[in-house]
């Protein structure tokens, strides 16, 4: 529940503490090292092994399947 | 179009608030990647491997394909495929053996496996928003999954602000390698065995007849927000819930081999068969324009009911350099570097523990776990600290790719300094690959 309330909480602040950013200001919003997985290769493969290797997963997007756990 | 407009025109796509005044905010051209991994686990520890000395442990070399490719402008389809081949001895079980204080972990070999992985998503681009929807299956000898999603995002709030959802369902079937070998020479799965060969395997190796045509199934839903916050700066937070059902523990964990009393009372592996977890993740993207580099940082908690909770944070630096000099301008030649860490650190599953084949009445693990136990060290208290560099080297429509990873698990890392796990894994992976814009 406390969770929940940090997570509203951020939003709130992180929302009202913004200024407008007109489209045209946005040039280095849109460079490629600054979206949110540069690499989709790279991300795919670093979901797999952490998955594997370690006792938890998920997080960001819907999760995956498969195995080769070992 | 010239090769410089496309990729104005591409850049220009890709800003929130720009994608209304375009009419369309999908992908502007196609873009092909191959990406080669070579992984390689350190051997076992020699002083705490039960075979007496060191072993190979895990070894793959991954083959990664995709593309991404614009159907119309408002509609674009991405596929990844990838191909695994590995080998190596994997941890069966950890115990403190008869007459002694340390704990002992027994690898098993395997046999050289493959797995092969697709996917495809298709994803609609409306002036605000966008919807996507995507297969996925993976395929390996002794397992099969199957998973379809659908995710989507809206712009509001002048375009600064993203909301995105998704959810996703998927099915995997199990067939554990039985470990038997058929007169021609072929390793039998458990699902080719006679009834006979059954009930030996069910003396020699239960976690694998036990696993005998099982299946699982996990449904999974998102939601986030992100958030343009200046010129500069970019936020996200999401939260996430996944339940699982249906055979979750791990045939491949052997039964403790011991001579001591109370060895034949300790159990394989029966975990749960639910498995119900959620996220919070955090992120931020920084632009520093004064040093053409941007900052990545992220953090994620991880809690389920096996009393699992995990925090990770991982750190990148992105510095970009661009050489003033007349062959690397007319080349559209780039250079990236990308130093990264990530931190992980994760509590114990409420049934992980080490049978201590010392006790010599009741049970050589506590009561705690009478139902469900675990020695697997990736259900204990541990932490783990990985180091990453990556290199691209863009030069007119391609990008040459390198990076190099160390990763270390060690309990010690996750502020448990009570506790001795040798079945963690530490590795080096080398990764190298090409991307391709057309």
């Amino acid at each position: 529940m406390r969770l929940k309330w940090l997570f509203v909480v951020l939003c709130v602040v992180g929302v009202s503490g913004c200024v407008t950013v007109s489209p045209w200001q946005r040039g280095n919003l849109a460079k490629s090292e600054m979206s949110w997985s540069p690499d989709a290769l790279e991300s795919t493969l670093d979901g797999h092994i952490y998955f594997a290797k370690e006792a938890s997963s998920g997080g960001g997007a819907a999760a995956g399947g498969g195995c080769g756990c070992n | 179009m010239s090769k410089k407009l496309t990729l104005l025109a591409k850049s220009a796509l890709a800003i929130p608030g720009m994608i209304a005044t375009a009419q369309a905010a999908g992908p502007a051209g196609s873009e092909a990647s191959y990406r080669y991994t070579y992984y390689t686990e350190d051997d076992s520890p020699e002083a705490r491997d039960d075979s007496g000395g060191a072993q190979d442990r895990y070894k793959i070399q991954v083959h990664q394909f995709h593309i991404l490719t614009p159907v119309t402008d408002k509609f674009a389809v991405n596929v990844e495929a990838s191909y695994e081949s590995m080998s190596g001895a994997s941890p069966v079980y950890s115990y403190i053996a008869d007459g002694q204080e340390d704990v002992y972990t027994h690898f098993n070999g395997a046999s050289r496996e493959r797995r092969y992985d697709v996917s495809a998503n298709g994803r609609y681009y409306g002036s605000t928003s966008d919807a996507g929807a995507g297969v996925y299956a993976s395929m390996e000898r002794d397992y099969f999954a199957l998973n379809g999603s659908l995710d989507g995002s809206i712009q509001i709030n002048d375009q600064m602000t993203t909301l995105s959802g998704g959810v996703s369902a998927g099915h995997d079937w199990l067939n554990p390698n039985s470990g038997v070998v058929s007169d021609s020479g072929d390793v039998l799965m458990v699902n080719d065995l006679s009834s006979e060969e059954l009930e030996q395997l069910a003396a020699d190796a239960p976690a694998r007849h036990a696993a005998k045509g099982k299946t699982k199934w996990q449904l999974s839903v998102f939601e986030g927000v992100g958030q343009i916050i200046d010129m500069n700066t970019v936020v996200q937070g999401s939260v996430s819930f996944t339940y699982k059902t249906g055979y979750l523990s791990d045939p491949y964990r052997d039964c403790v081999g011991s001579d001591a009393p109370l060895a034949d009372n300790v159990p394989c592996d029966i975990r749960p068969s639910t498995r119900a977890a959620g996220t919070l993740s955090l992120g931020v993207r920084r632009y520093l324009p004064t040093l053409n580099a941007a900052v990545h940082g992220d953090y994620r908690l991880f809690v389920d009911n096996w009393d699992v909770m995990s925090h990770t944070l991982d750190l990148d630096y992105y510095q970009n350099w661009a050489p003033n000099w007349n062959f690397f301008v007319n080349n559209d030649v780039n250079f990236q570097l990308v130093p990264g860490v990530r931190y992980y650190q994760q509590s114990q599953a409420y049934f992980y523990e080490i049978p201590d084949l010392n006790t010599t009445t009741g049970s050589a693990y506590s009561a705690d776990t009478t139902r469900y136990y675990s020695s697997d060290p990736r259900l204990s208290h541990y932490g783990a600290i990985s180091l990453k560099t990556r290199l691209k080297i863009d030069f007119r429509q391609f990008s040459l790719n390198g990076s190099v990873e160390r990763y270390a698990a060690n309990p010690a890392y996750g502020f448990n300094f009570d506790d001795d796990t040798p079945g963690l894994p530490a590795y080096w992976r080398f990764t190298t690959g090409l991307d391709f814009r057309f």
